[in-house]
C-alpha cells in the first residue's frame, strides 16, 4: 500500500505544480498594430494596440477608473514631491503653477495666469514674474494666494534636500519675493529660460500654507487640503488610495475638462507581475510601471482589448569609475573596463524590452545631445590594455554595492561582474537596502559605482548634476580633474546664447568620451497598459505621473 | 491558579523590555543614517543637526532608548516612519488588525487541522489514510511558504482565476496567504501529534485501560489525548510566533496590507522606527500566545506545578 | 576503558542496524548522501560553470543540453541549483553548528549548575524566543550585511534557544544519576563531568535536532535570500534564485520551479532521515 500510494501522490502533486507553471498559450491570436512616434519633448513612444472592433465591456461600475501601480503609497505632503516616492496621489491632489504638456513639450499655465522673464539690472540671472490666476482656491475653499505659492515653491528649496540638489543653484531664495495676493517673483541665477520646463514638471506643487502649518501627519495622509482636482477619499496604507473628482475644482473648463468618472482608485502592488494578473482578470483598468517581461508579453502576444505603451523616461544608468580609486588614474585601465563590457547586450539582458542601449553620455531627451560609439566591447583589447598597464589577470579587484530589492540593477551588476571576470578583473557585489546602498555609493565607499540618473526632464544640466566636486555622489566627481570642465558646465548653464551653450555642452561630452570615467550602460523606459475603454490619448509621461490626469474613460 | 497566571503575565513586561532593548540596539548599530535618507543625502550641517535633534538622534544611546520607551509607555507613540512620513502608530492601527487576523486564523487552522489529522493518523497507523496524511505533511513541512504563495498565485489566480492574487477586498483574499503561512506548520503539528500519540498509545496505562474494556474512543479521548497533547502544545506555542512572523514575506508577495509587508518595505528603506514597532508588537503577540500556552498546560497537564 | 569504548561502538552499531532496518529512512539517507555528494562536488558534477553567462541563450526551456533550462542571463539552471545547494547547505550547517554548540553549552550549564545561572540563561532564551525567529534573523542580517558568514550568524543566533532547552532537559534527566555522583566523588572537575558524562548522553537527541535543524535553517536562509539579505551575487543560493525568478514566473517557470523543488526535496530527505535517526536512537519508540 505504502509503496503504491507515495509515488501516486508525488505524481499528482508534480502534475499540479507543472500545470500551474507551464507557459501560458498565446492569447488566442489577438491581432495587434504597432506605432512609434517621437513627442515634442524628444521622448519616443511605442504603442501596441490590439485591434478588436468592439471595445470591451467595463465590468463593474462605470464611475470609477481603477489603476494599478507598482510601489507604495505615501503621505501626501507637498514636501515629498520629489525623489523616488510614488507621486500618483500627490500629482492628482495638488496643482502646480505650471504644467508641462508632454506631447508637445509646451508649458501650460495652471495656477499661474501668466509669466514673464525680467532681465536683472545687475546682469546676473533673471527674475521670473508670475501672476496668479484670479478665483483659484484650495479644496477647502481658501483662496490660493501668492504667499502660498511662494512658500510652496521658493520655500521648498531651503527645506527639502533633493529640491536643493536640483534647484539650489538655480533659484536665488534670498532675492525672491511676493507682492499682494497675486504677484510672485522668483529670482534665478541663470539665463536659460528653458529651466521653466524643468520647474513645471513637478517642483511647483502648491499647498495651503495655513493648513500645512497646523496639519498633523495623519491629516496629510487622508485629510489633505490640496489645490488640484482630486480629493483623497480614503487611503489604506500599503494597499490603495481612493480619489474623488472634486466638482468644485476651480479649473474645470478653464485648464482641464472634468473626466467621465467620479472616482479614481489606485491600487499599489509590491510585485509587478501580480499587478498584471489582476489586470488580465479585469480587476483594474490600467497598469502603470509594468515589469519588462510583462511588457514584452503584452506587446508580443497582444493582450485582448488593450493598448500598451512604452515611453522613454530619461532615466539612465552609468558606471562611474571614481577618481579616488588608484587603478583608474591610469587611462588604460579605464579603457580596459570600457572594452570589457558589452553594454548593448547587458542593457538588453537586464532591462529587456524596456532597456535601450546608450550611444550618448546624456539622456535621449536632453538637448545638445551628441552621439558616440560608446559600446567599445573588445575583451582581447581589454586584456592587452590591462597587461600593458601592469595588471595581469586577477590583479584587480573592485567592490560595488547595489540595492537588493531592485532586481534589474542586481541583474545588471551581475552581468557587469561576469564581463569583468572574462578579462580577469574581480568585482565583488554587495547588496543592501536602498538607502544604505545609496549612502555607501555617495560616500565613496565603492570602487565602481553603478549609478542611475533620474533626469526626467529635457534639461541637459540635470545629466551633469553629479559631476562637480562636492556634489552628493563622491564617486561621480570629475571637475577637480580639469578646471575647464567646471567652467564649461557653468558656461553651458548660465549662458544666454544657445550657440555658447551648445559649444560648451559639446565640449563636455567630448571630454567625457575621451576621458572614459563614465560608461553609459542603459537608458530605460517605462511602460503602461490599459483597456480600450480607457482614453489614454493624453498619457505620455509615466515618470511624473501627472499625466494620470489626462486619462479618462471613453463615453459610450 | 490565578496566582500562576498573574505571575506568568507579569513576566511578559520584563521580557518585552529586553526585546525592545535588543531590537533597539541592533537597529542602532545597523549601517545607514535616517537623517541622510530624509534629506536624500543632501543637507547642510545645521539642517542635519536640527533634524537629528527633532528625532532625538543626537542624544547618547541610552538616553535615546529611555526616551523611546517613555514615548511608548506614556503616549503610545512609536515615533515617525522615516520613510512614509506617517506616524508609526497610525500606520500600525490599520495594519495590525489585518496581520493579527491573518496570524490568528493561521494559528487556529494549524491547531484545528494539525491535531485531528495527527490523531487520526496515529490511531489508524499503517492505513492508507495514515500514509496519505504522513506523505502530505512530509511534503508541506518542506515547502517554503513564499514559494507556495507564488505557485498558488500561478495556479489559482493566473491560470484558474478562482482567487484574488493580492490586496484585501473580500474574505477570499485571506485564503491564499493563510494557507501559505500555515501549511508548513500544519504539517509539522500533524507530524508531532502523530508521533506523540503513537508514543502514548504504547504506554502501559493505555494497555491497562484497554484491558479493562474501556471503549477505544474513550481511551483515545480520555487517556491518550491529554498526555499526547503536552508536547504538541509546546510546539504550538513555539510555532505561533513563527507562523505570524513567517507571513512577512508572504504578505509582501500578495501585496497584503498587513504588518509583514510594512516590515519588508521598512527593511528595504531603513525605516528603523517602523521595524522596531513591528518586531515589538509581534513579540508582544508571541508573549501573549505563550501565556495562553502556559494556561493550557495547567489545564491539560496536572503535573505542572501551580504554586 | 577498553570496555566502554567497545560498548560505545556497540551502541552505535545498534543504532546503525536499526536505521538500516527502517527502509524509508535508509533510502532517504542514501538519497540524501547522493544529493550531498552532488552538491559538495557540484563544481565537478555540474555540466556548466555556474556563472557562465550566455546572453544569446537566455530563458531557454529545459532541453537535453540544459536539463533545467537557462536563466535570465543564460546561465545553466541545473548547475546553479547544484552550486546553490552548496551555499545553502554550507550556511545551514554553519548556522546549526553555531546554535548547537552555543545552545548546548548554555543548556548544559543551565541544567547542571541550576540556580541563578539557570534562571538567567532560561530568561535569555525566553526573550530570544519572544522575538519571532524570522524577524530577528532579518534585523540581524540587515545590521550585519550580506555574506555567507553573516547570514549563518543571523540564522544561527535565532536557533540557539531550541538547543538550550533541549540540552537543559537532557542534563536535568541525567543529573540525578548515581554515576555523576560517583564521578564527582572521584574528584572529576565540573567541566569534565559535563563534557564526559552529560554531553554523550544528550548526543542522540542533539543529532536528531541538528538534522531537523538544518532543514529549518535552509528554509530560513532561503527566506532571507528571498528578501535580498542572503549571500552575495553571483553566488547562487536557492532562495535568491527564487527571488530573481519571481519577476519572470509567469512567462518562464523553470527559474521559480527548480530551486523550489530542490529545497523541498532536500528538506523532505532531511526530515525523513531525522525521523529515522530518532527512531533508531530511541528503541522504545520503535514501531
Amino acid at each position: 500500500m505504502m509503496r503504491r500510494s507515495r509515488p501516486l501522490l508525488a505524481l499528482g502533486l508534480s502534475v499540479l505544480l507543472l500545470a500551474g507553471c507551464s507557459p501560458s498559450s498565446p492569447g488566442g491570436g489577438v491581432e495587434t498594430e504597432t506605432a512609434t512616434w517621437t513627442l515634442g519633448t524628444g521622448q519616443e513612444v511605442t504603442c501596441v494596440r490590439s485591434t478588436e472592433a468592439e471595445p470591451a465591456e467595463k465590468p463593474i461600475d462605470d464611475r470609477t477608473l481603477r489603476l494599478g501601480a507598482y510601489g507604495e503609497n505615501f503621505v501626501t505632503s507637498t514636501l515629498s514631491t520629489v525623489g523616488y516616492n510614488n507621486l500618483i496621489a500627490i500629482s492628482t491632489i495638488y496643482d502646480g503653477l505650471f504644467a508641462k504638456d508632454f506631447e508637445t513639450g509646451e508649458i501650460l499655465c495652471r495656477i499661474a495666469e501668466s509669466y514673464e522673464f525680467i532681465p536683472d539690472e545687475t546682469g546676473e540671472g533673471m527674475t521670473l514674474h508670475i501672476v496668479i490666476r484670479e478665483g483659484v482656491h484650495f479644496q477647502s475653499g481658501d483662496p490660493i494666494t501668492a504667499e502660498d505659492c511662494f512658500a510652496s515653491t521658493v520655500g521648498r528649496v531651503e527645506t527639502v534636500g533633493t529640491v536643493r540638489t536640483y534647484l539650489g543653484d538655480t533659484i536665488d531664495v534670498e532675492h525672491s519675493w511676493y507682492e499682494g495676493e497675486r504677484d510672485l517673483y522668483i529670482k534665478m541665477y541663470q539665463y536659460d529660460s528653458t529651466i521653466l520646463e524643468c520647474l513645471s514638471c513637478q517642483w511647483l506643487n502648491v499647498g495651503n500654507l495655513s493648513f500645512e502649518a497646523t496639519a498633523t501627519d495623519d491629516d496629510l495622509w487622508d485629510n489633505v487640503d490640496g489645490s488640484g482636482p482630486y480629493i483623497v477619499e480614503e487611503q489604506i496604507s500599503g494597499d490603495s488610495v481612493l480619489l474623488k473628482v472634486d466638482d468644485n475644482y476651480w479649473g474645470w473648463g478653464i485648464v482641464d475638462e472634468r473626466p467621465n468618472f467620479d472616482y479614481l482608485s489606485v491600487k499599489f502592488y509590491s510585485e509587478a507581475s501580480i499587478m498584471t494578473i489582476d489586470y488580465e482578470r479585469g480587476k483594474i483598468d490600467a497598469c502603470i510601471g509594468l515589469s519588462f517581461n510583462d511588457t514584452k508579453r503584452m506587446m508580443s502576444q497582444g493582450a485582448a482589448h488593450s493598448s500598451t505603451r512604452i515611453v522613454s523616461s530619461g532615466n539612465y544608468t552609468v558606471i562611474c569609475l571614481p577618481t579616488y580609486v588608484e587603478a583608474f588614474q591610469d587611462a588604460r585601465v579605464r579603457e580596459a573596463i570600457f572594452c570589457a563590457i558589452d553594454t548593448d547586450a547587458a542593457a538588453k539582458a537586464a532591462y529587456g524590452a524596456l532597456g535601450i542601449p546608450m550611444n550618448s553620455y546624456v539622456s535621449s531627451m536632453a538637448p545638445y545631445r551628441r552621439e558616440y560609439h560608446t559600446n567599445k566591447y573588445d575583451p582581447e583589447r581589454a586584456k592587452a590594455l590591462l597587461a600593458e598597464a601592469g595588471y595581469p589577470p586577477g590583479a584587480l579587484s573592485f567592490y560595488t554595492v547595489v540595492s537588493a530589492n531592485d532586481t534589474c540593477s542586481v541583474a545588471l551588476a551581475e552581468i557587469i561582474q561576469s564581463f569583468l571576470d572574462d578579462v580577469g578583473v574581480e568585482l565583488t557585489i554587495d547588496t543592501f537596502d536602498f538607502p544604505a546602498a545609496l549612502q555607501m555609493q555617495r560616500n565613496g565607499e565603492v570602487d565602481l559605482c553603478i549609478t542611475t540618473f533620474y533626469t526626467m526632464n529635457s534639461d541637459i544640466s540635470g545629466c551633469f548634476i553629479q559631476l562637480p566636486e562636492g556634489s552628493y555622489n563622491k564617486a561621480a566627481w570629475l571637475t577637480q580633474l580639469d578646471p575647464e570642465l567646471d567652467a564649461k558646465l557653468k558656461e553651458g548653464r548660465y549662458t544666454q546664447s544657445t550657440q555658447t551653450a551648445e559649444a560648451a555642452y559639446a565640449w563636455i561630452q567630448d571630454w567625457l568620451d575621451e576621458q572614459m570615467w563614465y560608461i553609459p550602460m542603459v537608458e530605460y523606459n517605462t511602460s503602461f497598459v490599459c483597456r480600450d475603454y480607457v482614453d489614454d490619448s493624453g498619457f505620455y509621461n509615466l515618470m511624473h505621473t501627472r499625466d494620470i490626469r489626462n486619462l479618462d474613460l471613453i463615453e459610450r | 491558579m490565578a496566582k500562576y497566571i498573574i505571575k506568568n503575565a507579569l513576566m511578559v513586561i520584563p521580557t518585552m523590555l529586553c526585546v525592545v532593548f535588543i531590537i533597539f540596539t541592533i537597529n542602532y548599530f545597523t549601517p545607514g543614517d535616517p537623517v541622510a535618507v530624509f534629506y536624500d543625502f543632501d543637507y547642510t550641517e545645521e539642517q542635519y543637526a536640527e533634524k537629528a535633534a527633532e528625532w532625538g538622534l543626537d542624544q547618547p544611546f541610552f538616553q535615546q532608548f529611555v526616551n523611546y520607551i517613555k514615548n511608548i509607555v506614556t503616549k503610545l507613540d512609536f515615533g515617525y516612519s522615516y520613510y512614509s512620513g506617517k506616524s508609526v502608530m497610525s500606520e500600525l492601527t490599520t495594519r495590525f488588525p489585518v496581520s493579527l487576523k491573518l496570524g490568528l486564523i493561521s494559528v487556529a487552522l494549524t491547531v484545528l487541522i494539525g491535531v485531528p489529522f495527527g490523531i487520526i493518523s496515529a490511531t489508524r497507523q499503517y492505513s492508507p489514510l495514515d500514509y496519505g496524511v504522513t506523505f502530505i505533511s512530509l511534503f508541506f513541512a518542506a515547502v517554503p511558504g513564499f514559494w507556495l504563495s507564488m505557485i498558488m498565485i500561478l495556479i489559482f489566480s493566473s491560470r484558474l482565476g478562482w482567487l484574488p492574487s493580492s490586496g484585501l477586498t473580500s474574505w477570499t483574499c485571506y485564503i491564499m496567504p493563510v494557507i501559505a503561512s500555515s501549511a508548513q506548520y500544519i504539517a509539522s503539528i500533524t507530524r508531532q501529534t502523530r508521533s506523540s500519540m503513537l508514543e502514548v498509545i504504547r504506554q502501559d496505562y493505555i494497555r491497562t485501560a484497554r484491558a479493562k474494556g474501556v471503549s477505544e474512543g474513550v481511551v483515545i479521548r480520555r487517556h491518550a489525548l491529554r498526555n499526547a497533547l503536552i508536547p504538541v502544545v509546546t510546539l504550538i506555542g513555539m510555532q505561533a510566533g513563527a507562523v505570524i512572523a513567517g507571513s512577512a514575506i508572504i504578505e509582501a508577495v500578495h501585496s497584503f496590507p498587513g504588518m509583514g509587508s510594512l516590515m519588508m518595505t521598512a527593511i528595504n528603506n531603513k525605516d528603523y522606527n517602523t521595524i522596531q514597532a513591528v518586531v515589538l508588537l509581534l513579540s508582544g503577540v508571541v508573549c501573549l500566545i505563550n501565556l495562553l500556552v502556559d494556561i493550557v498546560y495547567v489545564w491539560i497537564d496536572p503535573r505542572v506545578n501551580v504554586r | 576503558m577498553k570496555q566502554t569504548k567497545k560498548k560505545k561502538r556497540g551502541q552505535w552499531r545498534d543504532v546503525f542496524r536499526r536505521l538500516c532496518a527502517n527502509r524509508v529512512a535508509l533510502v532517504s539517507l542514501i538519497l540524501l548522501c547522493l544529493i550531498l555528494l552532488a552538491i559538495v562536488f557540484s563544481e565537478q558534477v555540474a555540466p556548466y560553470v555556474y556563472n557562465q553567462r550566455d546572453l544569446d541563450a537566455t530563458f531557454t526551456f529545459p532541453s537535453l543540453s540544459h536539463p533545467f533550462g537557462t536563466d535570465n542571463l543564460g546561465r545553466d539552471i541545473l548547475s546553479r541549483v547544484l552550486v546553490g545547494g552548496r551555499v545553502s547547505l554550507l550556511v545551514a550547517v554553519l548556522s546549526v553548528a553555531l546554535s548547537a554548540v552555543v545552545g548546548s553549552l548554555l543548556g548544559a550549564a543551565a541544567g547542571y549548575f541550576g540556580g541563578r545561572c539557570e534562571f538567567i540563561i532560561l530568561k535569555c532564551t525566553d526573550i530570544m524566543m519572544a522575538i519571532p525567529a524570522f524577524l530577528l534573523a532579518v534585523t540581524v542580517s540587515a545590521a550585519l550585511g550580506t555574506g555567507l558568514l553573516n547570514t549563518a550568524l543571523a540564522v544561527g543566533l535565532t536557533n540557539i534557544p531550541r538547543f538550550v532547552r533541549l540540552m537543559r532537559a537532557e542534563t536535568l534527566s541525567v543529573k540525578g544519576n548515581e554515576y555523576l555522583e560517583a564521578a564527582r566523588a572521584c574528584g572529576a572537575s565540573e567541566v569534565r563531568i559535563i563534557l564526559k558524562h552529560v554531553f554523550p548522553n544528550a548526543l542522540s537527541s542533539t543529532i536528531v535536532n541538528v538534522t531537523l535543524g538544518i532543514g529549518t535553517a535552509i528554509l530560513q536562509i532561503s527566506g532571507l535570500s528571498f528578501v535580498g539579505l542572503g549571500v552575495r551575487p553571483p553566488t547562487p543560493e536557492w532562495g535568491s534564485m527564487l527571488a530573481s525568478g519571481r519577476t519572470y514566473m509567469r512567462d518562464f517557470w523553470p527559474m521559480v520551479t527548480f530551486p523550489g523543488v530542490a529545497i523541498v526535496v532536500t528538506l523532505i530527505l532531511f526530515n525523513l532521515v531525522g525521523d529515522g535517526l530518532r527512531d533508531a536512537m530511541d528503541p522504545k519508540l520503535k514501531r
